[in-house]
């Protein structure tokens, strides 16, 4: 009996050293900007892989002048100054929108993106549940692409 | 009709013997110094006196050799006292119709010489000078006495010059012959043209015709320029207006410091351009709804040798001058950035060159202007970046264009003229 609870003990506390760290790294998550040599924008929220409950959140520098918040349902892969898997690059919003907030982005005021004109359509799209990758750049009043987050994973109910 | 005809046949001799000029003897001069070392000046004087006066086209002079013999043939040297018999016979001995003589006293330091000129005819002393004088410009100044006198030796109607110059000092020659050193009062000239020549060491020699009427009293005044000297060093600084010829580019600004070297007609120069903003901005439509402003600009950098030609350097207020140029030009083109600070994007090395003509303000003068108009081309055209919108794809793509950047331009610059 004394050797069952010795094993038993013994047992849980490997338990306890394997699970606990894997606890810890359960959500990677890229630390630097999307696209290189550019100046880092913060993401506040959602941080982790979760199911958005509020809006994204994310502060932008005041030398930003124009910004754009994008919504990929792939990893996010640049080239340079450039986006290069434009067909998952679903859904987004921009400075010079009427809905667009600098600051917080809520799912129901996304628009589809359109890749023919490069740019996002007017009406607001209605977006499906699914795991997708958001990021948002920041551009100066010269129009340089100057600042960029890094890409975050997230679920969207 | 007859009447006419004899005046015409008096007047003509008349008029003949009004022009024939007068015949001058110099005899040679006394010593009454007392010192035997200046008995060379008997002779070195009326040598002086003689060339001197041999330049004044209203006299004639006997040949020195000629009254060597004269005086020798009636012992005048030795006695140094002319009486009016001894006047009358070496004048018609010499063949002259006035004898010059001359005394001196005094030492080496300060010499007094005494000057006469005296009608042969009538033995009266026509006019008479004297001068003082160290040794070493006794000659001179005796020369510029004894021409003094000639307007009326020559028995010509006189007038009177009144010569001063700015700065003064400066040496007068009287159709060719020194007369002195300004400022000069009341000399006596004979009626008509004369030749004024006025020279100062360190300043520009000026040269005047004159015309002078009986009994005029004429005053001359005349601002001597300085000389520039058979080579000249300078620094100076310039600003260029650069007009583009491609309307890509705006108007620039060009700073030029130059230094230099000016040897007779030429001028060799080292100079740098330096333009900061050269302004080729413009504006795109971007993904926001708003035409985007981008903030471009070339710095252009040169450094170039110039040779110029100046046709009339010699003048004093205003040389007119052409000139080429040649040299290395660095181009860099620079986007503005959002935090104020500036993003090289390329950079160009170039060979420029042209041509260049103006004019120098005051070319002799320790501080000239300059002001300028140029040609500059460069030996090939360079690559235009122009950015345009990748919509929220990512930052700005970019086409490129070929760029001339040949110019013209014009400006002004101050030089400093070291001597």
């Amino acid at each position: 009996m004394k050797s069952t609870i010795k094993a038993f003990f013994a047992a849980g506390v490997i338990l306890a050293l394997t699970a606990l760290p894997g606890c810890q790294t359960t959500d990677p998550q890229p630390t630097t900007p999307i696209f290189s040599g550019t100046k880092e924008i913060t993401l506040t929220s959602p941080l982790h892989t979760a199911t958005l409950s509020g809006n994204f959140l994310y502060t932008v520098p005041a030398e930003v002048k124009y910004v754009v918040f994008g919504v990929f349902n792939a990893q996010i892969v640049t080239n340079g100054s450039t986006i290069s898997n434009e067909a998952n690059f679903l859904y987004g919003s921009r400075t010079g929108l009427a809905d667009f907030v600098s600051g917080t982005q809520a799912k129901a005021t996304l628009h589809d993106y359109d890749a023919s004109t490069k740019n996002f359509k007017t009406p607001n799209s209605t977006v499906p549940a699914g795991t997708y990758y958001w990021a948002v750049w920041g551009y100066d009043q010269y129009g340089n692409l100057t600042h960029s987050s890094p890409q975050r994973q997230v679920s969207l109910p | 009709m007859k009447a006419a005809l004899l005046t015409m046949l008096c007047a003509a001799p008349c008029l003949f013997g009004a022009a024939k000029p007068r015949t001058v003897a110099v005899l040679n001069f006394t010593n009454a110094s007392g010192a035997p070392s200046l008995d060379y000046l008997k002779s070195a004087l009326p040598e002086s006196v003689s060339a001197t006066l041999s330049q004044n086209n209203s006299i004639k002079v006997v040949e020195r050799a000629q009254i060597t013999k004269v005086l020798s043939e009636i012992q005048l040297e030795q006695s140094g006292v002319l009486d009016g018999g001894e006047i009358s016979r070496a004048g018609k001995l010499a063949k002259a119709d006035v004898l010059f003589i001359g005394q001196f006293s005094g030492n080496p330091e300060k010499l007094t010489v005494v000057l006469k000129a005296i009608d042969v005819t009538s033995g009266v002393v026509l006019d008479g000078r004297t001068v003082e004088a160290g040794l070493g410009d006794v000659l001179v100044r005796s020369g510029a006495a004894a021409n003094s006198m000639m307007a009326i030796v020559s028995g010509r109607d006189l007038g009177y010059l009144t010569i001063s110059s700015a700065p003064d000092d400066a040496e007068v020659l009287l159709d060719g012959a020194l007369i002195g050193k300004t400022p000069i009062v009341e000399y006596k000239v004979a009626a008509g043209e004369h030749r004024l020549f006025l020279k100062k060491k360190g300043f520009k020699e000026q040269e005047n015709k004159i015309k002078v009427t009986a009994g005029e009293r004429k005053k001359i005044s005349e601002s001597l320029a300085p000389a520039r000297n058979a080579y000249s060093f300078h620094l100076g600084a310039g600003y260029r207006r650069f007009i583009p010829q491609s309307n890509l580019l705006t108007q620039g600004n060009v700073i030029v410091p130059r230094l230099g070297v000016a040897f007779g007609k030429f001028t060799a120069g080292a100079e740098m351009g330096i333009l900061l903003d050269l302004d080729h901005s413009y504006s795109f439509d971007s993904a926001f709804g708003t035409a985007i402003r981008q903030d471009r600009s070339y710095y252009l950098t040169t450094y170039s040798l110039a040779f110029d030609f100046e046709p009339f350097n010699d003048a004093t207020y205003v040389s007119p001058f052409v000139g080429v140029f040649g040299g290395y030009a660095r181009v860099s083109d620079y986007r503005k950035l959002g935090d104020d600070t500036d993003q090289k994007l390329s950079s160009n090395d170039l060979f420029m060159y042209g041509a260049r003509a103006g004019i120098e303000i005051m070319p002799k003068f320790i501080v000239s202007f300059i002001i300028e108009g140029r040609y500059e081309t460069f030996n090939r055209n360079i690559t235009r970046s122009v950015s345009f919108s990748n919509g929220v794809l990512g930052g700005l793509g970019s086409t490129d264009t070929s760029l001339s950047l040949a110019n013209f331009s014009i400006g002004g610059a101050v030089r400093f003229n070291l001597q």
